[in-house]
Parts: structure tokens; sequence; C-alpha cells
């Protein structure tokens, strides 16, 4: 069973993360209101997946699903995690342990509220490093402040004994993700990294995020509204709507040839174009939780409605390759291609 | 349009001229300690044309919004002068500056603070024509009904409150109340920064609409670079409380003189994936932060 070429032979790499039909939801009266409906998607190593939607597209509670942490009460209602093919449904709160810190390092949007403010920044690193068991003590303490080195931390051994307000919010950041990977993780989830961040900083811990990739082969799901951090950023490019990834495709193919109507309107309402012009926008609002269409959540705002869409919540079809959308149009182009002869 | 406002308002006195504005900031450090003084603002000028949207730009902590509200004498700048239609608005007493504010109006950043939660959204369009003493009851609700419907809301949902609306619906109940007096300078002051993209494009459209009806000047203050090179004619860039560059927006744009303005520039992510990002590093010490602005192309200054 050797190989001499084992590019061409090997099966292809099964995913580091693969989320299949992951379903959140929020209890209202005696049913469900679904803010995450039959999310799928897969990221692979040395991956960026870019996860771009608006507020209430469920983009947040996707990853929160991910790590098993949908707020309450709010729960997981269907679908599958598997990290490295192994479903993380069945995980106790222990074994979750080895799991968040661990493999899956996590990001916040806003460094402030997610540090803890009475602890120092180099003995909350320690304290993840303890957790895991991989050092404590002193040995924790001078690991904090290479990971602190490695985010390009300025002045590592000063910043390890700051506590976050003493930091500007740029290396509060930085601080956020030395944290995450203390743990070694193999995925990164960064859910608005750069947002609250001035646009020089953001800059930087693009950079740096980009950086760490590389150097440590991290996968990273990279959460945001901002279609230019995604465009620098991701690989792949996961677009939510309602809850719905709408449509999915490398970064390039979508930015030139969008398929799905929403991912079109989105790109095209970014200012950019000719000075003063109007620009394009996106009528009417995201439809609340408790009235979102039975079929695709995006109907009363398309301009290219057809009848059953309000109804008929559409499949994910092929339009490329590794390219898929959920809308019926492109049902419909495949029936006119093979109703002409 | 920008070359016809640049020549059509060189011989026009500006509608608001802002020279030399200084705001500090004094930090008390203890008892018996000398208080360090910030300058938050420091030695800013800058024309407005009526009729132009003129841009602020700058990162937080720059003082482009402690600009925006010493026009208006929200917060009392330090030393300059504040020329609104040739009248020294810094000079004005409180009941004149009252007054004077029916002509210049403010729209905030986040409407799901600035609008009073406790008070239905048609008061709180209504509130400036009470406390300016215009007209009576049923006039009042005329005009705020017309007010919605400039802005795009159904003057239906004038009894409703701030939480039944949206964020861009909100945002419009803000820019009604702004209009509510006639106003001819508004300071935008980041208008559509909270809002979705998909939202923004709405409300950034129908600022722009208005200013064609009304004959509006803003003064448009944002940290949104691609937004800013959309909608404004002319741009002042600013950092650490001071103005760096400043000229026509096509011009900074194309080419930024001052260091920091290339530097911030650069730093905006191209939504264009085939697009390599080619960043800019600001050094600070690569500049002299105490250079006057000086004329490097016409209608384009830079403090190098």
């Amino acid at each position: 069973m050797t190989t001499t070429f084992p590019s061409d032979t090997a099966p292809p790499q099964p995913p580091l993360l693969a989320v299949r039909g992951l379903d959140v939801a929020f209890p209202r009266g005696a049913g469900w209101l679904h803010a995450v409906r039959g999310v799928s998607f897969d990221i692979h190593r040395g991956e960026t997946l870019g996860l771009v939607g608006e507020s209430g597209s469920g983009k947040s509670l996707t990853a929160f699903g991910v790590i098993g942490l949908v707020p309450a009460p709010g729960r997981t209602t269907g679908g599958a995690v598997l990290l490295d093919g192994r479903d993380l449904a069945g995980l106790s709160e222990l074994e979750w342990c080895g799991v968040r810190g661990r493999r899956i390092g996590f990001v916040f949007q806003e460094p402030m509220t997610a540090l803890d403010p009475v602890h120092t920044v180099g003995t909350q690193i320690a304290e993840v490093l303890a957790v895991h068991g991989l050092a404590r003590g002193r040995e924790a303490l001078e690991r904090a402040i290479a990971l602190l080195d490695d985010v390009a931390m300025p002045e590592p051994s000063l910043a390890a004994r700051a506590y976050p307000h003493q930091l500007s919010g740029g290396m509060r950041q930085r601080a956020m993700i030395a944290i995450a990977l203390a743990g070694d993780p193999d995925l990164l989830i960064a859910d608005e990294p750069t947002t609250a961040l001035d646009v020089t900083v953001q800059a930087q811990i693009l950079d740096l995020l980009r950086l760490l990739k590389a150097r440590r082969r991290l996968a990273l799901l990279l959460i945001t509204h901002d279609l230019g951090v995604v465009a620098q950023m991701a690989d792949r490019v996961a677009v939510m709507y309602g809850g719905r990834v709408v449509e999915t495709s490398g970064v390039r193919e979508l930015f030139a040839t969008p398929r799905h109507p929403y991912t079109r309107g989105l790109l095209e309402s970014v200012p950019g174009g000719s000075a003063g012009a109007r620009l394009v926008a996106i009528d009417g609002v995201v439809p609340a939780l408790d009235a979102m269409p039975a079929g695709c959540a995006f109907t009363p705002r398309c301009g290219e409605r057809l009848a059953r869409c309000g109804d008929d919540p559409p499949p994910a079809f092929d339009v490329g390759a590794a390219h898929q959308s959920r809308c019926w149009l492109h049902d419909a182009a495949r029936v006119d291609r093979g109703l002409r002869p | 349009m920008t070359a016809d406002a640049t020549i059509g308002a060189s011989t026009a006195t500006p509608l608001l001229r802002v020279s030399g504005l200084v705001k500090e900031y004094s930090r008390h450090r203890g008892w018996f300690r000398p208080a360090d003084v910030v300058r938050a603002v420091d030695d800013v000028s800058f024309d407005i044309r009526a009729g132009e949207t003129f841009g602020l730009v700058g990162e937080s902590g720059s003082g482009k919004t402690t600009t925006g509200r010493c026009l208006l004498r929200l917060v009392e700048p330090t030393a300059g002068a504040v020329q609104f239609k040739g009248e020294d608005v810094l000079a004005f007493s409180r009941t004149r500056m009252r007054a004077a504010r029916r002509e210049m109006q403010m729209v905030f950043q986040d409407p799901y603070s600035s609008l009073n939660p406790r008070m239905r959204v048609g008061t709180t369009v209504e509130e400036p024509l009470v406390i300016h003493k215009l007209g009576d009851r049923a006039a009042r609700q005329a005009r705020v009904a017309e007010l919605f419907a400039l802005v795009g809301l159904d003057p239906g949902m004038m009894r409703k409150y701030p939480h039944e609306f949206s964020g861009g619906q909100r945002q419009r109940i803000g820019i009604a109340r702004a209009l509510a007096l006639h106003p001819s300078l508004i300071v935008c002051d980041e208008p559509v920064s909270a809002l979705d993209v998909s939202v923004q494009a709405q409300v950034v459209n129908l600022l722009m609409d208005l200013q064609g009806q009304l004959s509006l000047t803003y003064l448009f203050i944002a940290h949104d670079l691609r937004l800013v090179r959309h909608v404004c004619q002319r741009v002042a860039v600013m950092y650490r409380g001071r103005i760096v560059e400043m000229g026509t927006t096509a011009s900074v744009f194309a080419s930024p003189r001052h260091p920091y303005t290339e530097a911030l520039l650069s730093a905006v992510p191209t939504p264009d994936p085939s697009v390599a990002p080619a960043r800019v590093t600001l050094d600070p010490a690569s500049f002299d932060r105490t250079a006057p602005l000086r004329v490097v192309a016409p209608d384009h200054s830079a403090a190098i």
C-alpha cells in the first residue's frame, strides 16, 4: 500500500469540524422558535471559514451550538457537530472540558467583557494551562509570557502582570487570543474579533490571526458581518440569513459570482461605487424570529421571488464546484434548460 | 459634482467656519498633584460650504465626536471660534444659542440609546416643536406626520414606543426629530455605524435624498472610510485631536499625503479577495505632530 503520489491516491482528508443540520431553538409558549435551522458546514485543518450574516442571522448562535454553550433557555434541538469524526452531542460536562479551550479556542467580540477584570492577564492564561494540565505554577506563568510573545504583545512580561483595564483595546484582543491559544487548540472560533476595534488595530489583529493560522496550522471559524474582513481572511464563506446558510462557496467565487439574491444584495450594498451615487439597498428588514416565512426567510425582501418561495424552503442547489445556494431560482433555471430541446 | 462644488464655494462664505478650536479636559490625579490637561481637540480649523457633506474621519479618541459636539456647544470648547452664517456661535447667550440650535441639529450614533424608551416616538419627534413653541397642538401633529412621511415611516406608527422599531427605523425617527425645526446644518455622528450593512444603505440613501430635497449641509462624522468616500465631497482626517489632512474626498483618497492618512486608508480591508492587502504601517516618528497644514494640491492640504 505504499504510494508514490500520495496526493493522487490518498482519500480526501476528513474535515476537522463537520456541522450537520444544526438546529438551535428557544422555547416560546408550547413550541420552539428556531434561531438556527439545519446549518451544515465543514472546516478543514489550516482553513478559514468565514461565517457571514447580519445581526439576528444566527451566526453567533451557530458558534455557541458548536461548543455546546447555547445560552439558556435556548438549546440545540437537532443535528450533529463532529470534531475529527466524533460527535460532540453526547459529551459529559467533564468531557467538554477536554474540548473547549483544548481542541477549540474561542475569541469573543468584546475583550473587555470576556476577560476577568480582577485577575492579571498572565494569571488568566496560566489558569487555562493549569485547567488542561499543561503546566502549573511558575512554569505556567512563563508559558503565559511566551504565549503573549506569540501574539506579538508588546512587552509580554509586563503585559502578563497587567490587568485588562490597563491595556488598550488591541492589546486586550491579543490577550484574549493568547488565552484561546493556551490549550493549543486545532480550531479557533473568532466571533467578530475586530468589530470593536479601530481599523488600523483591526488590520494588526487580522495579520496576527493570519500568521497564527499559518504557524500552527489552525482552522479558523471567523464570524463577521464585514465583507471586507471576509474577503481578506477567508478561504471559504458561508452566508447566513434568517438562521439558515443560504450560500456556501470558495471566497473568490463568492465575490465574483454570488448566486443567492441575498448574497448579491449584501455585496452590492457595500459602499464603494462612484461617490455620491445611491447605494444599492435591500428593502425591508430581517423578519423577527416569530414572523419567519415557512419557506425561504429572504422572500419578503427578495426582488426575484417566485410563487413557491414563501411556503417551500429551498434545498441547497449545486451551482458550481463546491458552491451551493439555497434558492428556487436555480431549480427554475434547471427546469428551463431541461424543457428546451 | 465635486469640482462644481469647489468652484462654486470658493467665492461664497462658508456656512460654518471653525477656527482654532480647542477642547481641553483636565484629569485630576490626586488632591495635591497638579491636574493633567488632555487636549481632545487641538487647534482644529475647517470650513463647511452650504449644501455639501463634509466628512470628519478618525479613529476612536481622535477628537472627531468632541469636535462635532463643540460646534453645537453640547460641549463648551476651551478656545477657538465657530462662525455659523457669519455669526460667532461661541459668543451667544444661552437663550440665543437655544434659538441657533433650530438651524443646527444632530443625529446620534446609537438609535437604541438616543431615543427615550418611555416616550411615544411621535412625542419624541414633536418635542423640539414644543420647546421652540412652534404651532398649536394640531399644527404640530400635522408636522410630525409630515416628518414621518419624509423619512419613510408610516405616520400611523407615531403612537408606538421605540422598542417596537428596528434599528434602521429608529434612526429614521432620530432623523425626523433633527429635521423638525428646518435646520440648515446637521451634524451626523456615526449615523449608520450601529446598523447592518443592508440597512445602512437605506439610511444613507435617505440622508442623501433629504439633502437634495431640503438643501441640507452635513457634517458627517464616521470611522467607515468606504462610506465617507461614498457620501462626502470633502473630508478632514483627525489624529490625536488634530486635523492632519483635509481636502476633496477624491484627492485625499486617491493620493493621501500624510503618513497617518496613508496608514488609515491602507488598513481598510477591501471587499475583493483578489486584491492582496497592501498595508502601510504607521511610524509615529516619521512625522512632526505639530506641523501645520499646508497646501499640497488644489483644495487639498496636509500637515507635513
